[in-house]
Formats: C-alpha cells, structure tokens, sequence
C-alpha cells in the first residue's frame, strides 16, 4: 500500500506545482495572499515528493518486487546501503530524486524567504513550480517510478556492479544538489526579468544559491572523479567523458555567476550579464540532463536509452531555455546600467575571470557537441577526445590561474596595478624560490610541468598574500596585524580558501600528468616488479563467494622506496545475478601520492595480466576540491549573505569597532 | 486500512493547508512569522541602508590601505549616494499592490482543482487496488487444482521473457514452474538457459541434470552424469549433486562408484538428515550388488534428495511426481511414463511408491518384453521385479 501512497503523494505534487505556477504568474502583484498561498504550495510539494521517494526507498529495502523498479534493480541478497542506493541507480528513480532536491530548493526559498519582497516570492516561485511541474510531469508519464510487476517476480535483477558502492550514496546526491540548485538562480533571474526589478539586493538574495549550488557542485564533481578512478579500474581521473562535460560545464558557468553576481553585489554593475549567467547555467544543467538521459550517449550514466524521453527532454529542454533567452532578449534592455569602472578594477579582474570562463565553458560545450551533432545530421561518427580539450581548455584557463591573486589585491572602480604588482612581488619571488628548488630536488628541467608548478604555486601563494597583506604584517605592530587577520570577515577566508584550493588541483593535475609512470604484466605467483621504486609482489589468490558476487581476489605485498612493506588487494568480480564483471582496484596511499594496482583476466598461461601505476600526488587535485568547496560553505555561513537574516543591530555595533570591512 | 481513506485523507491535508494560507493576512499581525507588504519593505530599506552603509565603509576601508586616493574615494562616495537614493526611490514605488476581492476564492478554487486533477491522474495512472498482482513465488506453492491461474501467470512471466530472453532472473522463476505444470522439456530449456546466463555453480549444473532425470530419457545419461560429475568436481561437498549421482550409479550397475559416492554421501551427514536414510539403503543395495539386501533401517517415506535449491522446488518436484502418480492411476499411461515415475520415486528415495508403481505398471503391461527398461530399473533400484 505504502508505494501506491507514494504514487498518490508525487501526483499530487504534480498538481500542486501547476497550481503554484499558475498562481504565483497570474496573482504576482496582487500582494501577501498569493504569495502565502505559493509559499505554501512549494512547501507541501516537497514533503509530499519526499514521502514518495520514502515510499520507494522503503520498496526497495524491503525487496519488494511488485515494483517493477525494485525488481529491475534490486536484489534480496543486496547489503542495505545498496538496496537504499539503488533507489536513484536508474534513471526513474533518480528523476525522482532530482525532482526531490528540485522541490526541496523551492521550499527553502519559501521557507527563509519570509522577508522577500512578495511580488518577488510569488515570481520566484512560480517559475520554480513550473520547472517542478515539467519534472514531475515527465517523471510520472514517461519515466514512473511507481510502475507494478504482474506478476510479481520471485528475485530482482541486480543493480549494475559498477554501481554498487559507496559512491553511489555520495555522487549523485552532492552533483544533483548543485544542478538543481542553479534553478533557484534562473528563477530569480525570470523573476527579475518579469518584474524589472534587479539590483544589488536582487544579487545579495542570489549569491547564497549560487554559492551553495557551486559548492555541492565542486563536491560532486570531485566524489564521482574520485569514484570513476578507483571504481572503473582504468587509473584516470577525468576522461572528458561527455556526461564528465555536462557536470564541467555548469560549474564553469557558476564559478562565472558567483563572481559576476559579487560584482553586482558590491557596485550594482554587470546586471545583464549576471542575469545571463544566471540562466545559462541552469541551461547547462538541463543540457546535461539530457545528455545523460536521452540515450545518445553511452556510458555509466547512461540509464535511459529510450528515444521517447530523449525527445521530450529536449522538447523540455527547449521550451525552458527558449523561453528564458526569449525574455532576455525582450528585457534585458531595458534593465538600469550600474555603476562605472576602469578597466583596471576589482571589477574589470572579474570581468576577465568571466570572459576566461565563458570561453572555457563554449570550448567545452563544443568539443562535447559537435560530434553528436555531426552523428545526427550525416552519420559520421568523429572522436572528439582528451588531446582537443586539453589543449584548447588548457589554454584558456592557464591565463585565468595566473590572473587569480591579481583580483583581490585591486580596489573596486580603479585599480592601482603597479601598486598591486609591488605587492604581489614578494608573493612573486617566493613561488619561483619554491619551484626552482623542487625542481632542483627532483632533478627535473625546465619544462610545461614546471610551468605548471609555477602556476599552481602562484595561485596558492598569492591567495595567502592577500589577507596577509590585508593585516598589515611587516608594516605595524605584529600583535595589531594578528588582530587585524582575526578581525578579516569571513568572506576573506573563504575567498583564499577557495583560490588555494585551485592551486592545490593544478599541482596535482600538473604533477600527476607530468611523473605519473604505468607497466603492465602478466604476473604469476610470488613474481615481483618494481615500479617508481615500489616492488609489488603477487602472493595469494583467492576465490571468495559473497551474497551477490564471486570473485578473484588477487594480494599484493608492496615495498615502498622507503623500506615500508604494505598490503593490497585487486579484485575481478562477477555479480551472479547480473553476470556483469567489475574491477576492484587496490589503491595505496603514500603521503599525497598513491600506488594503484588493477587486476586483469588470466592469460593462456595462466599468469593474471596486472596494470600498475604510481601516481604522484593525485590526491591533491581531489583535495584542492574539497578546500574550494570550504571555502563555499565558509562564505555560507556569513551572515551577511544569508537571505533574511539582518545583522543584530547589537552585533553590528559591537563588531564594526573591530572588524576590517569585506571589500 | 483502505487505500482511498488515506488517499482522501492526504488530499484533506493538502486542502486545508492551502486554505489555510490563503486566508487573509491582517496587516498588524501576520503570524508565523509572516511579513505584511509594508513590514517586507520597512525590513528591505532597512537591509538596503545597511548594505549601502557596509559600501562606504568599504571605501574608507580602500582610502586608508592606499588603494583608492582621495579623488577616486569620493567619486565613489558620491557615486553610492546617488545609488542609495535611487534604490529608495524604487523601494517607495515598489510593493504598491492591489488586491483583487475574488482573489480568496480564485485560491479556492485552484485549491479544489488541484484536489481534483491529483485525485483524477491517480485514477489513471495508479494501482489502487494491489491485491490484483499475481506473485509468482506465491502461485507455486499452491495446488495443482489452482492450475489455470497459475498457467495464466506463467503465460505472463513468459511473455515477459518473450521481450527479455535474457532475463536469467525470468529463466529461474520459470524453470520450477514449468516443472510443477508437467512441462518438463520446457524446465530442460529454462535451465539450460540459467546455465548459459548466469555463473556455473553446482547448484544451477544439478538443477538441470534433474531435469533432464525428469525427462526421463535414456539418451540424456550421459549428459546428465558429466554435469553431476561437474558440480562435484567444484564443490565435492555438493549433497545434492552427490546424491543423484550415487542413484543413477546405483542403477545404472555401477557399484564402485556407486559405493564412493554413497560413502561420500553418508560421510556427509550425521544421521539427522532426511535423505540419510535412503543413502544408507543404497549403500547396502550397492555393496550387495544388487542383490537386495536385509534393510538397516526401514525405507523413509518422505526421503527426498538432499537441499534441493529451495523448498519451493523439492516441494514441485514431489508435485509433480503426485500428480503423475494420480494420473497414471486413474487413467492409465504409457510404459515410458510408468518407467519415469517408478525412476522418479526411486531417485527420491521412495521405494515403497515405487514398488506400489511397478506393480501396477507390470498389471497394466504384463509382457515382459514390453517393459524391459523399466524393470532394468526396478531391479537397479532393489525392488522386487516380476520374472513374468
């Protein structure tokens, strides 16, 4: 009974969505009541889509296989966190789950948006209902999650191997609250679009969502590089996979909002564009939807291979960015201009940022759509691979990481920027000290990887220069400039936290791509190989029969350069159910450096083919991630960028006495 | 509890809490926090004088560092003035909003329309009424009487396997139950689809050489001797497997071996098993040599082979092998059918029946010659064979 309940709860969400869209667009300015009427609605849409997707998580749990969703890929035998898991391992059931976030932003907004303007609220709404309503709507009719069996099947089929791990529990989550959250961005801009009403307060509402779905998005984007290098067995990190592309290219387009949206915050400039950005990473979102969905491409990600619902994506697809482009155009000119700037400005260093950005997103963009494109109108299947976007990515984004320490340093309007590069000269001279005596000590010469170094390096120092700098040190009293730091608002920090975490990533890029070193054998029992200076020795094998699997696991002693002796183990699985392979890599890790071990099949001679490589410093691109993504969650917590929630006037005053203002 | 109940129940909820907030909001109290239009912009000029305010101090800020001079400082200052004013000006303007007096039931009205359009995609889309679903998994535990709903849910499994024959998941649903329906080169067929689909293990090389056994072809032996022979060789602790193989060496004369694998069998168990009984019988059977031995212990009734995959399965096999026996009983058969039910009981461990069978299949065929395998069985088995 509890999933025709759960069918029930997200029909009526459905209906709810359509009510809150069609109210919130006809009764706008008609004042609180509408406003309340589609606060209420956005907020029982959520609890009533979250009680449909308990519905189906308690299905699955229960291994209850009159849904055809929970036979198709489930398992009785399946541990607990996987049968939760397997709930949105498919493409009904994590529509269901983009549908759930989806709502879910919408009643955040309606819940801490209290003191939003209403004609604002019922907008902002009202466009969040019809997105809902679209989602759920194609949800319900062409990819039901509720669906029976009949007659009910004794045993379900397995979820796909690949995705039975712990990733799955964290990927999807984290990437969809950072897809999802950019329609409350491109909410706000309709809104502000309908209602001409668009200035430094619209960009102070917008900047939480954009942050906080930039932030999830960094997360996400950073667990599933992560999961596809130690799940998919191949040792990569990013493939510029079209669907890797589809998460790349929002998240491009936000870092660019988040900073145009500062602009506009600060000096009510830039209006149009934000607005632009605003919706175009919503757009890239919904591109990447379907991408994924529509069964074009092949990969992992790939639930649906239905054409029907490719086509009413893209029909989806169309109507929404068509739409919103289409009031762009219509209205855009007639939003104010703000204030003015030289070019030589905090705000003409953003501009750059964007510009970079933009043009990083377009390459992308075309790199991931021109062979489909190609494909659909004559046929040809054309590769376009790792080479192109390295290098036309590379390019474009090598400029961008060493103009990042400039921004900070310059001053809103008019910028100093020999004053700036007098002090960013210390900054300067530290970060080719370090990398010249790096590559001193690994006896390297000068060459792209140093470069690269240079501007990892640069990035990371730079950014620590600025609240030095800010605090004075060297210039007066060390116990006044410590005060000053501790005094510097938190959008300082996090603003440094965020630029040393890309830092932090180039160095791993750089290192990894330029020392990573690969062989590939074919092992008996007690052989031994040395790689890096690692000697890996194959000592047992072992058939293991689990619930779900059988599998060859195969242990390795390893002896570091250092004389360390460590174990691991690969593994080849076969899920009885599905009679699908996986790879178990065994990964160790080494200080910011790890040795990664991948089991192949048994040759005639019955020696196992094993593919090792040493990977130095891979973590560090995850980890510059992770502190990015801090840094996102740091500027969250300013109060100053919490919607509704004034300063104390208490506070204030206490605070302003010591405080050094955010610039 | 009746599904409508809660699902009206649900719309109920849905109802009053849109009414609810479509009430009307007096000005001086909102409640819950809720603002009226003039408390939103008392609160956002408030906000805005604040953010202008952290503005300027954001240039007093640039002015001491040396970032900006004392020109650009208050062109900057005078630049937020004029900003501050035009934002006040448009705060004024702003929320000017005019009710309209059938707003309140325009909100009703959408409030029962969407009551209305769930309730009716429901209708359509929904599964009310749930207990219409066949389970599979149920249907093969009841009677062979109930045999037209089962056959209509076998129809629907297999039209399902029609559009996905490589379901291995439909195969193992399938192959038990086309052997409880008597359908046993179609059970043949299922599972050597298992075997094709899914992971060799003992159990699923056993599951068809049963089948094959069931089939009751003298041709099939061989095959179904190397696939029991298979699943020994992987797990020599497969009971199942182990059994069928000391009974098919057992009549097929082959003593040695039969012994081994009654031993291996017995070494097995500690006595409480149910098949250990009839393992003990064929080990005296074969160190006799088939000569019929003074019985250890009398001959179960109920032996049946050991673990069989599931209950479910044990449980249709000995269905089946019934609704033969009733079958044959009462309407009679050929000398091939009798052969394989006398086999059947036999392989299950049952002699009794199957003695009970040979005697009414020597009455139904009393020449001899007609009925040589089957008393090549009987005699493989211990029973007492008609020299007539």
């Amino acid at each position: 009974m509890s999933i025709e309940l759960g069918h029930f709860a997200l029909v009526l969400a459905a209906a709810l969505a359509l009510a809150q869209t069609a109210v919130g667009f006809l009764f706008w300015r008609t004042g609180g009541r509408a406003a309340s009427f589609v606060r209420q609605a956005a907020i029982l849409q959520f609890i009533l889509v979250a009680a449909s997707f308990i519905a189906l998580i308690q299905a699955f749990v229960v291994s209850d296989f009159s849904l055809k969703l929970a036979y198709g890929y489930s398992h009785t035998l399946q541990p607990l966190i996987y049968k939760i898991t397997s709930v949105w391992g498919n493409h009904e059931g994590s529509m269901l789950m983009w549908v759930l976030i989806l709502t879910g932003f919408g009643a955040a907004v309606a819940w801490y948006g209290k003191r939003l303007p209403h004609d604002l609220m019922a907008l902002v709404l009202a466009v969040q209902g019809a997105l809902g309503a679209a989602f759920i709507l194609f949800t319900i009719f062409t990819s039901n999650p509720f669906l029976r069996s009949n007659p009910v099947p004794l045993e379900g089929r397995d979820l796909n191997p690949i995705l039975q791990d712990i990733g799955l529990a964290i990927h999807p989550p984290l990437l969809y609250v950072g897809y999802v959250g950019l329609s409350i961005c491109f909410s706000f801009a309709i809104a502000a679009l309908i209602s001409g009403r668009i200035d430094a307060a619209w960009a102070r509402w917008v900047r939480p969502w954009a942050l906080a779905s930039w932030t999830f998005l960094s997360l996400g984007i950073a667990m599933g590089s992560y999961w596809a290098y130690y799940e998919l067995g191949w040792g990569g990190w990013w493939f510029w996979d079209p669907v890797e592309n589809a998460s790349l290219m929002p998240w491009l387009a936000a870092t660019a909002l988040l900073h145009s949206a500062l602009v506009m915050e600060k000096r009510n400039a830039l209006k149009v564009w934000t607005i632009f950005l605003a919706i175009l990473s919503f757009s890239l979102s919904l591109l990447g939807t379907f991408l994924v969905r529509s069964g074009i491409l092949t990969s992992v990600h790939s639930f649906a291979a239905d054409p029907t619902r490719g086509m009413v994506i893209l029909s989806m697809l169309a109507v929404v960015i068509g739409a919103a482009f289409a009031l762009y155009a219509w209205r855009a000119s007639s939003l104010r201009s703000g204030g003015l700037f030289a070019p030589v400005s905090r705000e003409g260093a953003l501009i750059v940022n964007n510009l970079f950005l933009a043009t990083a997103v377009v390459a992308v963009l075309v790199g991931t759509l021109y062979p489909l494109l190609l494909q659909a109108i004559n046929g040809t299947l054309i590769s376009v691979g790792a080479p192109f976007f390295d290098l036309t990515f590379g390019i474009l984004i090598t400029p961008l990481l060493f103009l990042i320490p400039f921004g900070p340093f310059l001053a809103w309007k008019r910028g100093d920027l020999i004053g700036v590069i007098q002090r960013l000269a210390g900054a300067a001279g530290l970060t080719v000290l370090l990398v010249i005596v790096f590559t001193i000590i690994i006896g390297g010469q000068i060459s792209l990887a140093t470069l690269g170094m240079l501007i990892g390096v640069w990035c990371i120092i730079g950014a620590i220069a600025e609240p030095i700098d800010r605090a004075k040190f060297g210039k007066i009293d060390f116990a006044q400039s410590w005060r000053r730091l501790k005094g510097l608002p938190k959008i300082t920090w996090s603003t440094t936290l965020a630029h040393v975490g890309v830092g932090i990533s180039v160095l791993g890029v750089v290192s990894v791509t330029a020392w990573e070193t690969e062989r590939v054998d074919a092992m008996m029992m007690n052989q031994s190989v040395e790689l890096a200076g690692y000697t890996v020795t194959m000592v047992e094998l072992d058939r293991r029969q689990e619930d779900n699997f059988i599998a060859d696991k195969v242990t390795f002693d390893v002896v570091s350069p250092w004389g360390w002796e460590r174990t691991t183990s690969s593994e080849k699985r076969i899920y009885t159910a599905s009679n699908q392979p996986s790879t178990e890599a065994g990964i160790l890790t080494y200080g910011l450096s790890q040795l990664y071990v991948s089991l192949g099949e048994p040759d005639e001679t019955g020696a196992r083919i094993v593919r090792l490589w040493h990977k130095p410093y891979i973590t560090l691109i995850w980890y510059g991630f992770v502190l990015m993504s801090a840094g996102g969650f740091l500027s969250l917590s300013d109060r100053r960028l919490r919607v509704g929630v004034p300063k104390s006037a208490k506070n204030a005053s206490q605070k302003s006495s010591n405080s050094v203002p955010a610039e | 509890m009746n599904i409508w109940f809660l699902i009206i129940l649900m719309s109920g909820i849905t109802f009053v809490a849109l009414i609810f907030s479509a009430r009307k909001i007096s000005p001086q109290n909102s409640g819950d926090g809720e603002e009226s239009d003039q408390g939103v912009l008392d609160d956002e000029v408030l906000k805005t004088e604040e953010h202008f305010k952290l503005q300027l101090d954001g240039i007093e800020a640039d002015l001491k560092v040396g970032k900006l001079n004392e020109v650009d400082a208050e062109n900057a200052k005078a630049e937020l003035a004029r900003e501050l004013l035009h934002h006040r000006a448009l705060l004024k303007n702003a929320v000017k909003t005019t009710e309209k007096p059938w707003t309140g039931f325009a909100l009703v009205g959408t409030s029962v329309l969407t009551i209305g359009v769930a309730i009716g995609f429901y209708f359509m889309l929904g599964t009310p009424d749930d207990s219409i679903l066949m389970r599979v998994g149920d249907l093969q535990q009841t009677q062979v009487e109930t045999s037209e709903e089962f056959e209509s849910a076998l129809a629907q499994v297999e039209a399902q396997m029609l559009i996905d024959p490589e379901d291995v998941q439909g195969w193992r649903v399938l192959a038990p139950a086309y052997i409880r329906s008597g359908r046993i080169e179609d059970a043949v067929n299922a599972y050597r689809k298992i075997l094709e689909l899914a992971p060799l293990t003992p159990d699923t090389q056993t599951d068809l050489a049963e089948a094959l056994l069931m089939l009751g072809q003298e041709q099939d032996i061989g095959e179904v001797m190397s696939l029991l022979n298979a699943a020994v060789s992987i797990d020599p602790a497969h009971a199942r497997s182990r059994f069928y193989l000391a009974a098919e060496s057992t009549r097929l004369a082959d003593w040695d071996i039969a012994i081994g694998h009654w031993q291996a069998l017995l070494d097995m168990g500690d006595g409480t098993e149910p098949w250990y009984a009839t393992a003990q019988s064929g080990m005296a059977i074969a160190q006799a040599r088939g000569e019929t031995p003074q019985p250890l212990t009398p001959p179960p009734v109920t032996a049946q082979p050991p673990a069989l995959s599931d209950p479910d399965q044990a449980a249709l096999i000995r269905s089946m092998v019934a609704g033969l026996d009733e079958r044959l009983n009462s309407e009679g058969g050929s000398v091939e059918e009798w052969t394989r039910l006398v086999r059947s009981y036999t392989v299950m461990g049952d002699t009794e029946a199957a003695q009970r069978n040979y005697d009414n299949a020597v009455a139904a065929y009393p020449q001899k010659e007609t009925r040589q395998e089957l008393d090549a069985i009987a005699a493989g088995a211990g029973l007492t064979v008609s020299n007539e």
